[in-house]
């Protein structure tokens, strides 16, 4: 962990995860301040270049690789983790924030990983712990968490086989662009798609966050994904074939968000949707794309668990999630109402928020392309984006009708977290230098022109209107949506129903058949050779004499002619 | 709920913030990219026009797709 005065902070928060069981309470709430901080300042510090390097059959591990990438999502990884752990303070389950920490810890050494191996190691501890965070929720969550873990581990296995194929190949377990020549990339490539949550694997975000605990979301929500992206970035970019997954992942998020009653099932749908967005942006895959990606990876982070803190924080002084149920907590909740505005707000790219600066870049990017169609798509997503998450969310759960619910704003440390998050947004929307100049790539972008302010205004406050003037189209109702996971959900269930009953019928015609047949064997046996059968009933000794004589006889008379 | 008065309020407030932001490109010369995103009132259209076709689209796919909300567990 330690070498040449060099911490490494995933490591690091992994075995503090390890220890919290064992220790006192006090102490316990200690180190939930302090390491996350701690983890922060050591992220900052960080020098730029290769450290922790090892030799493991004879290819070179590297646990640290420290550029401007890998530092700028292991920075907001550990931000992350900081303010939920605050947030989680008052979580009775206490497992989960050691589960949270090991989670974190090795997202963040994923990110820092310089080779296949060790970022394999790390992306599958990922995948175990947040299972177990799942675990930590509803009732229904063994379930949801179950088929969350096969989905994963299957994405495991085969990016795995492609990672062994791939180093093989390549005789360098070094982790850089992929040559995309060969089968083994594309393995490589489905396995991070699974994680990004790109289709047909897309079910397991909206099917499993959901069911997590009111403090298990927050976590959940930033690491599995966002490591996916830094993969993509780092691997894949300027794949065309992204930008298509992109744009795809974008419109079913919305179109899912807008059918849907639960509000932490519309964030989720909300993060395949912005997750999208950066997938389109690596495979536009310029400088400025990439910028885009990466930048917007860091503000969706921070407003996407500011959203679900503020969901979070409902839930847990409501108790109910569905928007069928909620409403008219402006009321009563005003702070956690106040934050989850400026989370949608950010989320909808709302000028002198946090995404106006990062979204607009990846769409400049199609601008400079050529990419037209995908540009005016990029548009009509973000009028999207606003209607489902921007204006839906903070519409059912804190307006439309009042519920009559009985509510306060949460204890002291959620409403921390939310405000210190809520000002990250704010800051960031109008110092976008602070983010700009973290980025991979020089920064020759100005977001604040009259021009593009006034576009976006009017884009937004008109989708704004069009929600407004199809309210009750939008009603909600106690339904569910089907997707993809309804293949292996329920077609799989009727399939395996379906096979059963015609392999026992199957079975027993084949049986019938058999049957009869030894059925007529034994009889015909039985018939011969039976008690009474012509070759098994014992003779008259009379009969015997009479045959022998005439046997003799024809002997005599055939001797004699 | 928002009282009758409050709710006028809002949305005369609300109405004359679109008027304002659309009135913008009186003053505000657009660049465009490509062409027809630099017309009067282009953003204000197509946002509006998208959200309304999005809601649709997805009131379509519910017809098929909406289930109870038990579905699974049965």
């Amino acid at each position: 962990m330690m070498n040449n005065m060099i911490i490494h902070p995933g490591i690091l928060l992994i075995i503090c995860g390890l220890l919290i069981p064992l220790l006192g309470n006090n102490l316990k709430k200690f180190i939930t301040f302090i390491v996350p901080a701690l983890c922060f300042i050591i992220v900052l510090q960080l020098p730029h270049g290769m450290h922790l390097n090892y030799e493991y059959m004879s290819y070179n591990l590297t646990f640290l690789r420290v550029d401007e990438l890998s530092k700028i999502f292991a920075l907001v990884f550990t931000i992350m983790i900081v303010f939920s752990s605050i947030f989680s303070l008052n979580q009775k389950n206490k497992t989960e924030i050691s589960t949270a920490f090991i989670y974190g810890g090795s997202a963040i050494s994923a990110v820092l990983s310089g080779d296949f191996i060790s970022l394999f190691i790390f992306w599958e501890i990922m995948a175990i712990s947040s299972t177990i965070i799942i675990w930590m929720g509803s009732k229904d969550a063994y379930k949801s968490g179950l088929r969350y873990l096969t989905v994963h581990l299957f994405g495991g296995v085969v990016l795995l086989i492609g990672i062994i194929g791939y180093v093989s190949l390549k005789e360098s377990a070094d982790f850089s662009l992929i040559d995309r020549t060969n089968i083994y990339a594309y393995l490589i490539l489905i396995g991070v798609l699974i994680n990004a949550g790109a289709p047909p694997f897309s079910g397991w975000i909206s099917d499993s966050y959901p069911s997590a605990s009111w403090s298990g979301t927050v976590f959940l929500s930033a690491f599995t994904t966002k490591t996916a992206v830094y993969f993509l970035i780092r691997g894949y970019s300027g794949t065309e074939l992204l930008i298509y997954i992109g744009i795809f992942m974008i419109f079913y998020g919305i179109v899912y968000a807008i059918l849907e009653n639960d509000m932490r099932r519309i964030l989720s749908y909300s993060i395949i949707n912005q997750v999208g967005f950066m997938i389109t942006g690596i495979g536009i895959g310029t400088e400025i794309a990439i910028n885009g990606a990466a930048s917007h990876a860091f503000a969706h982070i921070i407003y996407k668990a500011l959203l679900l803190m503020s969901a979070g924080s409902v839930f847990y002084i409501t108790g109910k999630t569905k928007c069928t149920d909620l409403g008219g907590l402006y009321k009563t909740m005003p702070i956690t109402m106040i934050c989850g505005i400026i989370g949608a707000l950010s989320i909808s790219a709302f000028p002198f928020t946090s995404g106006f600066i990062t979204k607009s870049m990846i769409s400049q990017s199609a601008v400079y392309e050529n990419y037209t169609i995908i540009w005016f798509l990029l548009l009509a997503a973000s009028a999207g984006v606003f209607l489902h998450a921007g204006i839906k969310f903070p519409w059912f759960v804190f307006f439309q009708k009042d519920a009559k619910l009985k509510a306060k704003d949460p204890p002291k440390n959620m409403q921390f977290a939310m405000i210190s998050l809520s000002i990250i947004c704010i800051l960031i929307g109008i110092f976008p230098n602070v983010l700009y100049q973290m980025l991979p790539y020089d920064v020759n972008y100005i977001p604040y022109t009259f021009d593009h302010v006034f576009f976006q205004l009017q884009l937004l406050l008109f989708s704004g209107l069009a929600f407004f003037l199809m309210l009750k189209y939008l009603k909600r109702t106690l339904t569910l949506t089907l997707e993809f996971d309804w293949f292996w959900r329920k077609f799989s269930k009727i399939l395996i129903k379906e096979f059963d009953i015609h392999a026992e019928r199957t079975a027993s015609n084949i049986m019938n058949k058999y049957i009869k047949i030894f059925d007529k064997t034994i009889k015909t046996l039985y018939k011969h050779h039976g008690p009474s059968g012509i070759l098994g009933r014992t003779w008259p000794t009379g009969n015997m004499a009479f045959w022998t004589t005439v046997i003799l006889a024809s002997y005599l008379i055939i001797y004699l002619l | 709920m928002l009282s009758k008065i409050s709710k006028r309020t809002i949305w005369i407030i609300f109405i004359s913030l679109l008027i304002i932001t659309v009135s913008g490109d009186f003053f505000i010369h657009r660049h465009s990219n490509f062409g027809i995103d630099g017309y009067f009132g282009f953003p204000a259209l197509f946002g509006f026009l998208c959200c309304i076709f999005l809601i649709i689209l997805s009131k379509i796919l519910g017809l098929f797709l909406k289930r109870q909300d038990n579905y699974y567990d049965e």
